[in-house]
Formats: C-alpha cells, sequence, structure tokens
C-alpha cells in the first residue's frame, strides 16, 4: 500500500505524457537562432524538451532590490521585455498577463509559486520609480525589473531575446525594438518555454498547469 | 454607438470611423496608442497622411511589426484604406501614436483627433478613451 503514490504518480506521469502528444503536440526544430528542439503546441506556448538553466545574472526590482537568478528560484516566472514609453504591444501584454495570473492563481488549486516579471529594457527613461508606476497600473503584483544595459543583455542573450535603442536626435524621444514574447522560467531557474503573441489565456493556462504537474513529477525524489 | 457631428461628417464624406478609442495608459505615461475602425466607403483607395489633436503635443502615424519575434514600433508616413475596404487600427497593428497628453486620460474621457487624408479630406473624430477595445 505504500507503494501506492508512486505508482499513482508514475501513472499520472504517463497519462500526462500521452495527453501532451495527443493532443496535437509536435517535436518540431525551431528555425530560430537556437537549435533546440522544441514541442509546440499551435504557437501558444513552445515549450523546450530540455529546459535550459540559466547563470547568474544581477538586475534591480522596483523597490531597489537586486532582482538575480535567485530571484527565479521556487517560483514559475513569466518575463516580458518592455519600456514604459511603449504604448501598443506593452500595454497589451501587460493586461494579458494580469489576466493570465487570475486564472492561473485563482482557487484553492490555483499556483501560489508565481511570479510576473516586467523587465525594462530603456534604463535610461525607466527609473525604478517610474517602474513601479507603471507595473502597479496594470496589476500591483507584476514585479518591475530593470538593469545595466550590460546586465539586460546578458539575460536577454540567455533567453535569445533581443533589443535595440533607436539612436535619435532627441534625447527624451527614441524606440526601443524589443522582443515581443514572453519567456516561462521554471522554479529551478530554467528556461522552460516561450509563449508568442497573441497570448490567449485559456489554453496557456491549460498547458502551464500541465507543465507544473510534469515537473512536479520530474522533482520527485 | 454614439454618433457625433464630426463622425456624421466623416459619414458623408464616405470614410466611416467606428470603434475609435485610446487606450488608456498609466497616470505617468508619455506615450498612448489610438484605435479605429477606417471605413472606406469611396470608390478610390484613401490615403490616411496625418492625423493631429489640441490633446497632445504630438500624434504620429504608427504600426508595430513583429520581426524575427522582435516587436519593432514604425513611424509610418502613411495609411491606405483601399476603396470599399475596411482597416481596422489594432493592438499589435496600425495606431495613432499620441505623445504626451495635455491632461490626464481616464477611462470615459474623450479627446479629438483631426484626421487627413490624400484626397483633401479633413475631419476631425471623437476618441474614447477605455481600458479595452469598445464592444
Amino acid at each position: 500500500m505504500r507503494l501506492l503514490p508512486f505508482k499513482f504518480s508514475l501513472i499520472v506521469a504517463f497519462v500526462l505524457v500521452i495527453t501532451f502528444l495527443t493532443g496535437g503536440f509536435l517535436f518540431l526544430f525551431s528555425e530560430g537562432d537556437d537549435s533546440y528542439p522544441r514541442l509546440i503546441p499551435d504557437q501558444t506556448m513552445a515549450v523546450f524538451v530540455g529546459p535550459k538553466p540559466l547563470k547568474e545574472f544581477v538586475l534591480i526590482d522596483q523597490n531597489s532590490d537586486t532582482f538575480d537568478l535567485s530571484s527565479l528560484k521556487g517560483k514559475w516566472s513569466f518575463l516580458f521585455f518592455g519600456f514604459t514609453h511603449c504604448p501598443d504591444i506593452c500595454p497589451s501584454t501587460l493586461v494579458s498577463l494580469s489576466k493570465l495570473r487570475e486564472q492561473i492563481t485563482k482557487g484553492i488549486n490555483g499556483t501560489k509559486n508565481v511570479q510576473f516579471v516586467f523587465i525594462s529594457v530603456d534604463p535610461k527613461r525607466d527609473t525604478v520609480i517610474t517602474l513601479k508606476q507603471y507595473t502597479n497600473y496594470f496589476d500591483p503584483s507584476i514585479i518591475g525589473v530593470t538593469g545595466t544595459e550590460l546586465e539586460l543583455r546578458n539575460l536577454t542573450q540567455q533567453l535569445d531575446a533581443k533589443f535595440e535603442v533607436e539612436s535619435a536626435p532627441d534625447k527624451n524621444s527614441y524606440q526601443v525594438y524589443h522582443t515581443s514574447a514572453v519567456f516561462l522560467i521554471n522554479p529551478q531557474g530554467q528556461y522552460t518555454a516561450l509563449l508568442t503573441p497573441p497570448f490567449d489565456i485559456s489554453p496557456i493556462s491549460r498547458r502551464f498547469t500541465i507543465l507544473k504537474k510534469i515537473d512536479a513529477i520530474k522533482s520527485l525524489p | 454607438m454614439s454618433f457625433s457631428s464630426a463622425q456624421m461628417n466623416a459619414a458623408e464624406s464616405k470614410i466611416n470611423v467606428s470603434h475609435a478609442w485610446v487606450k488608456e495608459a498609466p497616470p505617468n505615461a508619455e506615450a498612448l496608442a489610438g484605435y479605429m475602425d477606417l471605413q472606406n466607403q469611396t470608390l478610390q483607395t484613401q490615403t490616411l497622411l496625418r492625423a493631429s489633436s489640441a490633446d497632445f503635443k504630438s500624434v504620429m502615424l504608427h504600426q508595430t511589426v513583429t520581426k524575427g519575434g522582435m516587436a519593432h514600433m514604425n513611424h509610418t508616413p502613411l495609411i491606405e484604406i483601399k476603396a470599399g475596404s475596411t482597416l481596422q487600427l489594432t493592438p499589435g497593428g496600425y495606431h495613432l501614436m499620441l505623445m504626451n497628453p495635455k491632461k490626464p486620460l481616464r477611462q470615459g474621457d474623450q479627446v479629438q483627433i483631426t484626421l487627413e487624408f490624400q484626397s483633401g479630406l479633413v475631419f476631425p473624430v471623437i476618441f474614447r478613451v477605455s481600458k479595452a477595445p469598445p464592444k
């Protein structure tokens, strides 16, 4: 009888894997810069077969506290890169992330160990105060983060994310080009999945639940 | 949906503007985005050249283009609407980039933006400030 929970978890793992494979998910190789094999469920969430462990980075959060690799440990993290002078993509994405947070954290079975992080790649204009006001408007639980260009590049390169600051004559009015995707990091600090717009909340939420269960099974001693 | 005199005017000119809205932004935001549906009821392509408003420091025609997973917000010199078709300015695509609002804008507020077309048509449109697209 004492073996039952273990057997049960094996059965759950088996069922989950089958669900994953029959749910229209295909093994595909990405055409992007990285050569990871990906699981691509209809463009909603690309899940890496082997999550990529992240290396050390040092950023600062909206409360002027350090935000580094250890800030990602023990929690699922959804990371989004942008800037506050961004009128179109960033607000839409933050609204989507806020809805996603509501969906995956609600109820007694809701995920508690999850965080949503907005990382400004425009540290020149986005101070920690600006960031805090900005994220608070969309959802006070979203954490605003920024840092030096060097450290921002350190993290974006690990995720194959990109950003580019336009060189404009006007010091205060320039564009910042940035990756529009959202990056999912697992509680071990490993880059696990890539979400691309338009962010369709319900399927993302369902896939996240599956990922979480698989991760929990993998983490069993 | 209520029609302002400006929109009536637009309807008479055979460019019908609907769902005109400005996305509410955080109080300190310097850049906002305006969206609308432009229905071209004329027999020629209509080209939107400029937009202006006394409620903002500047208004620009912009388009968000995603290339290789990276969002570029490009200034676009014009927006063309083919004869008989409707062009939607929606999040993630074409939008009016509204810089530095003269006063804080909250949901329910209205702003007036004047649209200028190559054909010589010029008319003001009332945009409603809202958190989400109008139904």
